[in-house]
């Protein structure tokens, strides 16, 4: 004996030390595993059969091309936006109500509608399709929608109903969808036109106030320009001519005086001649220099006193040698007293001459006709030169606006192009919001006439007559499969909580010496088999009784009360 | 204590007048050991009471039986403890286990009616389990037998009233009866010694073999160990404890350990796994 097992191999050895370990715990081995069959034979065959109803909706594209169909959502998205929508307590309470579903369990509408979401399915089936910008996308093409229950012909309702349901809410959300976006669309255009309608203002009072500034009158400004300095010179070199004629005239006047004095008597131009000379003269001054110019102010002087010789009216008709004898009188009185020799004479000398003014009846002189024909020439030309300096003035007067507007053109330029940008950029927005609105409207009619993107059910919702779970075979092998496992888990525990010697190595290990001899459980003879075996008949039933009703106790406590299962199991029975 | 008193006194007296209970008893047995083996043997003195099979069965005594898986195993047993003994000329042998309910006392049993199968020793087993004496339950005999070892040791009692032949040749019973709760006191006691020293040396043939306590709950064993050649422990497969057995091997460090026994095995017989 102890040759036999003084080297056994190790393997065999540990085998053989698992195998007594096994047989050692075969008792607490076998309940546990028959508690575990027996649990997973009732759990098999109790478990209520569920049935499950599923309708399948293709995902029908627009028949309108994407271009006028901007609005489209992914049917992906569109799903999932109608599934929110779908299974909100206010859409499913009536269905519950109307099907009677889980009526008769005591349950409150939101914990019912819970259990209606949990037992439902939404699957999506996807292809590979071109997106409108070209690309390779996924896009959903058909989806399906199932639902659980005990009872198939409740399955087959609850799917009939949400896939109305499923079928309205998408309808509802487009058409609110694309009404909104028109309704926007339209309220954008109309703001727009208002914001151009006020820059086309402000653009017409731009263009009031800058005229002649504006960008693109450069040109002709500077013509006119030119234009009226070519004039201002003609004008000037008239003017020129004129004076030179009046200058002529006078000399030629002069001469045809001194002819008709004869006697020397001094024929000088008459009081308003001068006056219009002077005055003429005063403006060229002015027209070329300054106001205080010495020129200036000599020549105002002498308009001044011809106007208040005139005016007083004296000289009008007052012979030069009264005039000039009045003026050697003011002169000598300005020296004299009243009573000097001098002045004496020359206050006789004017009384004189003023009889013979009285006599000659005012103006007594006598003109030629080539007198009267030079003076008529003279005040020809002096009005003349009147007219071309009132022109020149207004030449001046024109060159200098024309070079202000030229020189505010950059500045008008900057601010009307400005003006003119924002109010381009407005128009093609206006054009494109203007387009969007049409595509929005087309859509909306699009919609109206179901021709947009829509759900068609494809599949109506089945009847099922196959209980879709519990899956029994698996439920038994997996039951099966955890029993065995449970029970070498219990066996191999006990073993190792164990800690008593185990057979001869047991005694080797304390001793280092194998025992003497091994003695076997007396009893296990053939004679003692026959109780034996009754002894492990009753073990066996005792233990089968104990898992089953520990089986029951925990389908009573996990699952569902046994009253119920009971109703349950004569439900079935009966059907 | 009075008891004690009472013995140790007896033992006195006796061991001073000399050995006279032994020469009698000698007298008596020698016929059975001391001749020529024969196929039946007479007990003239000692009372014989035959056992009952079914209760031997019963009580798992099994080793008188022929065909027997557990006769076989005690057999092996037999052989090995056989040459241990006789190789170290050791004629006494006391079993005892590391602790209680190991099968020490069927074990005892089985291998004195095993070794007395053999025809050429006598084989005297006696029941030192004073606290809780079983061989005589063993054998069926409860109502059957009046006295025990404790009867002879604190009475006048001859020896010869005492031993029983349970109906088989060439064994011999001294059974305990009731449990004794001096044990330990009694096992140390001179009269014991005298009357261990008596039946182990008297008959050169004879092997003694004694059912002690265990090892572990009390000092029993230890106070007997200087009285007895060898000791046999049994160790119940699966059922001793690993520190006990490592307790009880530290105990009986010193003595002289003829080996183990491993009972209750699940293996065939002689085939230990």
């Amino acid at each position: 004996m102890q040759q036999q097992s003084s080297a056994p191999p190790q393997l065999e050895n540990q085998i053989a030390q698992l195998m007594a370990g096994l047989r050692r715990r075969r008792w607490p081995f076998l309940a546990a595993l028959v508690c575990g069959v027996l649990l997973t034979l009732f759990i098999a065959l109790v478990w209520p059969a569920t049935y499950r109803s599923m309708a399948t909706i293709y995902v029908e594209p627009s028949d309108v091309t994407a271009e006028t169909d901007a609005a489209e959502e992914l049917p992906a998205r569109q799903i999932a936006r109608v599934t929110q929508r779908v299974m909100t307590t206010e859409k499913l309470a009536p269905l519950l109500r109307d099907i009677r579903l889980y009526d008769n369990e005591g349950l409150s509408i939101s914990e019912r509608v819970d259990k209606l979401r949990e037992n439902f399915t939404l699957e999506q089936f996807t292809a590979e399709s071109v997106d409108s910008r070209g690309r390779p996308t996924e896009s959903v093409v058909t989806f399906s929608l199932a639902f659980e229950d005990p009872q198939p012909a409740a399955a087959q309702r609850v799917v009939g109903r949400l896939v109305s349901l499923y079928e309205r809410e998408n309808k509802l959300i487009r058409e609110s969808r694309l009404s909104e976006r028109a309704r926007f669309l339209g309220n954008e255009a109309a703001r727009i036109e208002d914001q151009i309608q006020a820059l086309e203002q402000q653009l017409a009072q731009f263009r009031a106030v800058n005229e002649g500034s504006l960008p693109g009158s450069y040109e002709s400004n500077s013509q006119l320009l030119q234009r009226v300095e070519a004039a201002r010179l003609e004008t000037d070199r008239r003017l020129a001519a004129q004076e030179q004629r009046i200058i002529y005239l006078r000399a030629e006047l002069a001469t045809v005086a001194d002819q008709l004095a004869g006697s020397g008597g001094q024929r000088g131009l008459l009081p308003r001649e001068q006056l219009v000379e002077a005055e003429s003269q005063l403006r060229l001054l002015s027209a070329r220099y300054g106001e205080s110019h010495p020129d200036v102010i000599a020549v105002s002087r002498q308009v001044e006193a011809l106007q208040r010789a005139i005016e007083s009216g004296r000289l009008a008709s007052e012979s030069p040698e009264l005039a000039s004898a009045r003026a050697a009188l003011t002169a000598a009185r300005e020296r004299y007293t009243d009573n000097h020799p001098e002045v004496v004479r020359l206050q006789q000398s004017v009384a004189e001459l003023e009889a013979r003014a009285a006599e000659t009846g005012g103006s007594g002189e006598l003109l030629t006709d080539a007198e009267i024909r030079l003076r008529a020439d003279l005040a020809t030309a002096l009005a003349e030169v009147n007219t071309l300096q009132n022109s020149r003035q207004e030449q001046t007067r024109q060159i200098a606006e024309l070079e202000a507007a030229i020189s505010r053109l950059p500045q008008v330029e900057l601010n009307y192009s400005s003006i003119s940008r924002d109010l381009s950029n407005l128009q093609n927005q206006y054009q494109s919001v203007k387009a969007q609105e049409l595509d929005a409207r087309v859509a909306q009619q699009v919609e109206e006439q179901r021709r947009g993107q829509r759900f068609v059910t494809i599949e109506d919702p089945s009847l099922p007559f196959e209980p879709y779970s519990p899956n029994r075979g698996a439920i038994l092998f997996l039951g099966l499969v955890m029993s065995m496992f449970l029970a070498i888990f219990l066996a191999a525990t006990l073993e190792a909580l164990d800690s008593t010697v185990r057979g001869r190595n047991g005694v080797i290990d304390v001793f280092g010496v194998a025992p003497l001899a091994s003695i076997p459980v007396i009893g296990a003879s053939p004679v003692m088999a026959a109780g034996a075996r009754s002894q492990v008949a009753l073990l066996a039933a005792a233990g089968a009784f104990a898992a089953l009703l520990i089986g029951l106790a925990l389908v009573h406590i996990l699952i569902m009360e046994l009253p119920v299962l009971w109703g349950a199991l004569a439900r079935s029975v009966g059907l | 204590m009075e008891k004690i008193k009472e013995a140790l006194d007896r033992a006195r007296r006796e061991r001073s007048a000399g050995q006279v209970a032994a020469p009698r008893r000698v007298e008596h047995a020698q016929p059975a050991a001391g001749g020529q083996p024969a196929a039946a043997v007479r007990y003239t003195q000692t009372r014989v009471i035959p056992t009952d099979p079914q209760v031997l069965e019963h009580n798992r005594i099994i080793a008188n039986r022929d065909r027997d898986p557990g006769a076989d195993a005690f057999r092996m047993l037999r052989t090995r403890v056989l040459q241990l003994m006789r190789s170290h000329r050791w004629n006494s042998l006391a079993v005892t286990s590391p602790g209680p309910g190991e099968g020490k006392s069927v074990t005892a049993l089985n291998l004195a009616i095993s070794l007395s199968r053999e025809v050429n020793h006598t084989v005297l087993l006696v029941d030192l389990d004073l606290r809780r004496p079983t061989v005589h339950s063993l054998l069926g005999f409860e109502n059957e037998i009046e006295v025990g070892i404790a009867d002879y040791m604190f009475t006048e009692l001859p020896l010869s009233q005492v031993l029983i032949n349970p109906g088989m040749d060439r064994l011999v019973i001294l059974p305990g009866r009731d449990g004794q709760e001096e044990a330990s006191e009694m096992l140390s006691a001179p009269k014991m010694h005298q009357l261990i020293d008596d039946i182990t040396h008297r008959y050169p043939e004879r092997l003694v073999i004694f059912d002690l306590p265990p090892v572990c709950t009390t000092d029993d064993v230890l106070a007997f160990s200087p009285l007895v050649d060898a000791f046999l422990l049994v160790v119940r497969d699966a059922g001793t404890r690993q520190q006990e057995l490592r307790q009880a091997a530290e105990l009986l460090k010193d003595v002289n350990l003829a080996g183990t026994v491993l009972t209750m095995t699940d293996g065939v017989a002689g085939y230990p796994l």
